[in-house]
């Protein structure tokens, strides 16, 4: 499966995740030519029910402070 | 302890000083060589370095770094009783490059903008109203349709309200049409956009600041492999900056006030190097983002504040759901004129051909 169609069918359960602001993919900071799933967190932790992996792709998390309008 | 002479506050001024360190940590906008103004009159007799502030502040209220008293006592060998004294005068004052927050026609794309009741965004680009067949401005919902709450025929200013922009001296548009934001729970957006129809043709130019004539003129959909290909765009508050992709397909929330927020998908996240400036902030709603072949790829619309931990980061609708939702296609040559050249005269041949390439389709 690519990793689009990993994160289109597991995008509303990660966004249900308390601290979760948004899912996607990107590069793995170790690795830059890896890919992996990127979640943007509000919480420095690792948020619980977060999986470390997802149908074979990493899981990276990123702090942010939450998205609004420009 | 003797009076600064003119040539001592020039000295002064364009050497080392306390005012320098202030200007680098952002306590002050600028300084220099002026009079001092007393009830908003200019004092002839008093020299002074006036120095530019937000809000002019009690004195109690700074960090004693940050004070600004009202004479300066320097040593000075030269000078009798080995001091100098400068006076100062603090006025409040914020200077902005003004080009991208001014009233501009005909107005290039990536300057402010906005409807009438909003503060202010940025001109995207002209792209073509595929039900009109009229040159139109792209910007988002936010900006020119008010997150949903315009109504066709509203008003479009160049430069938006917080910049000064006044109905009806600044008028250059009016609002066509809108993809209206989902803000229901389960709803996916993805596209904060509309267009608006310039009152005359002659108001806009197909030109991007710091990018170029004749853009946006072509898209592309960005996927898994640009991951990491570096980004441009001109927007209204940070102007031309650059950054890279960091991640494609993404589901994000998007607060537009306090108490509303709309789930986005499919979106793009653009991010930049620690060295970088950030590659948007508020008022670069609308901007146009593109590759480094000048190909739009998206349009900025949401991000997020530079922390000392993360740095900032941008949402953009990929181009191709904005053409898509929106109705609308790219200008082709001469469609519009553009800084470099006046509009290309259709012959009748032309039109031909561009009826029998319409009848194949």
């Amino acid at each position: 499966m690519s990793l689009q169609q990993v994160i289109q069918r597991n995008r509303k359960r990660l966004m249900m995740i308390k601290g979760v602001e948004g899912v996607g993919a990107g590069a793995k900071t170790a690795d830059p030519q890896e890919r992996c799933i990127l979640v943007y967190t509000n919480v420095d932790h690792w948020p619980a029910d977060l999986p470390r992996q997802l149908d074979g792709y990493e899981v990276e998390i990123q702090r942010t402070s939450g998205f609004h309008i420009l | 302890m003797a009076r600064a002479s003119f040539t001592d506050y020039k000295r002064l001024i364009r050497g080392a000083n306390q005012f320098t360190r202030m200007l680098k940590c952002d306590c002050i906008n600028g300084y220099g060589l002026g009079f001092k103004r007393k009830k908003g009159k200019e004092r002839k007799d008093q020299l002074s370095i006036v120095v530019f502030v937000n809000k002019k502040l009690n004195l109690r209220s700074l960090p004693l770094v940050n004070r600004i008293p009202e004479q300066l006592r320097i040593p000075d060998d030269r000078a009798t009783g080995g001091v100098l004294e400068f006076h100062t005068d603090v006025q409040e004052a914020r200077f902005s490059s003004l080009q991208y927050v001014n009233k501009e026609r005909p107005a290039r794309s990536g300057i402010s903008i906005g409807h009438v009741d909003i503060t202010a965004g940025t001109l995207g680009g002209l792209v073509r109203d595929n039900q009109s067949k009229k040159t139109v401005i792209l910007s988002n919902n936010h900006v020119l349709a008010n997150s949903n709450d315009a109504a066709p025929g509203d008003t479009i200013l160049q430069q938006g309200p917080h910049d000064g922009g006044n109905d009806p001296k600044d008028k250059i548009a009016t609002l066509t049409r809108f993809v209206p934001i989902d803000f229901a729970e389960d709803a996916e957006n993805r596209v904060d956009g509309a267009i608006a129809t310039p009152i005359s043709p002659k108001d806009v130019i197909w030109n991007t600041r710091d990018i170029g004539p004749g853009v946006p003129s072509a898209g592309r959909k960005l996927g898994e492999d640009d991951i990491g290909i570096y980004v441009h765009k001109t927007g209204r508050t940070t102007e031309h900056t650059q950054g890279y992709v960091q991640a494609v397909f993404v589901t994000v929330q998007v607060k537009y006030d306090l108490f509303l927020k709309a789930t986005f998908v499919d979106q793009i996240v653009v991010s930049q190097s620690p060295v970088e400036e950030p590659f948007s902030a508020g008022g670069d709603s609308g901007s146009l983002v593109y590759d480094a072949g000048n190909n739009c790829v998206g349009l900025l619309f949401a991000g997020s504040e530079a922390s000392e931990e993360e740095p900032a980061r941008t949402i953009v609708n990929p181009i191709g759901f904005v053409m898509k939702e929106l109705g609308i296609s790219f200008l082709g040559k001469g469609d519009h004129p553009t800084e470099k050249g006046g509009k290309k005269k259709k012959t009748k041949k032309t039109t031909k051909k561009k009826k029998a390439r319409t009848k194949k389709r």
